[in-house]
């Protein structure tokens, strides 16, 4: 079992250090450059969501990442705010639905993330926060 | 980021990881460009984009919504690999065109 946790404030300017930092953690394992997209591209949803969507772009609050890998390279990844949470998770679930058309997002996060994932969980309270963490099995190229 | 203007084509070259930071910070321009040439067809090719994530495909879909709006369409070029599986997942080519290997070559079809 191999195991990192990060925090960070809630800047956009630290998405690229997080999601960067994250991969990094993932180097010694060999993963194919298709498998580190993915998970690149998972770390960008997530902290993303929590700086625009949890902290509401406020520059407020802490941000956490939590990875593992166990011995059977299972990744397990989960980013966790303490913002404003979600109030209907089905619905922010739904390709194309958003909170923030002024903003320009896509609504596509969830969508992407549960595609590049194996599973993808949601644990959200109204304004204590929300959680969202996926497991990924990686290939091992040793 | 290059913004090329050549006989009522409109092309913009976009590179490097195009994140949500990265997004904020060219957004307004390329507004501001499109609206300033509303030229009929706007080209964007993403030949030296190295990542993608749903705030370029937000922002995808609100410029093909502004340049619908003066009637003029919108055309997606040099798609990568990670760029076509993003914008594949969100059904991007449901709506927006990808300028084919021999439009590009400049052969007439």
């Amino acid at each position: 079992m191999n195991e990192m946790t990060l925090e960070f404030d809630a800047l956009l300017e630290n998405e690229v250090f997080a999601r960067t930092s994250g991969v990094a953690f993932l180097l010694p394992y060999n993963l194919s450059v298709d498998e580190l997209m993915e998970i690149k591209t998972i770390l960008a949803e997530m902290i993303v969501n929590s700086i625009v969507h949890g902290y509401q772009n406020s520059q407020k609050g802490k941000v956490v990442l939590r990875m593992n890998v166990d011995n059977e390279y299972v990744l397990k990844l989960s980013v966790s705010d303490k913002g404003v949470g979600i109030s209907d998770i089905l619905r922010a679930k739904e390709p194309l639905y958003t909170t923030r058309k002024d903003l320009e997002r896509s609504g596509m996060g969830f969508t992407i993330i549960e595609s590049f994932s194996d599973d993808m969980e949601i644990e959200s309270i109204v304004d204590e926060g929300t959680t969202i963490t996926i497991h990924k099995k990686m290939k091992f190229y040793g | 980021m290059r913004s090329i203007v050549k006989k009522n084509v409109h092309e913009f070259e976009f590179n490097g990881e195009l994140d949500n930071m990265r997004m904020s910070s060219i957004k307004n321009v390329i507004i501001q460009l499109i609206n300033q040439y509303k030229c009929e067809c706007v080209k964007f090719d993403f030949k030296d984009v190295t990542f993608i994530d749903s705030t370029g495909i937000g922002f995808i879909l609100a410029r093909y919504n502004q340049i619908n709006e003066y009637g003029g369409e919108l055309i997606l070029k040099n798609l990568t690999p990670h760029v076509r599986k993003i914008l594949s997942i969100s059904g991007v080519f449901q709506i927006i065109r990808v300028e084919t290997d021999n439009e590009s070559k400049g052969v007439k079809v």
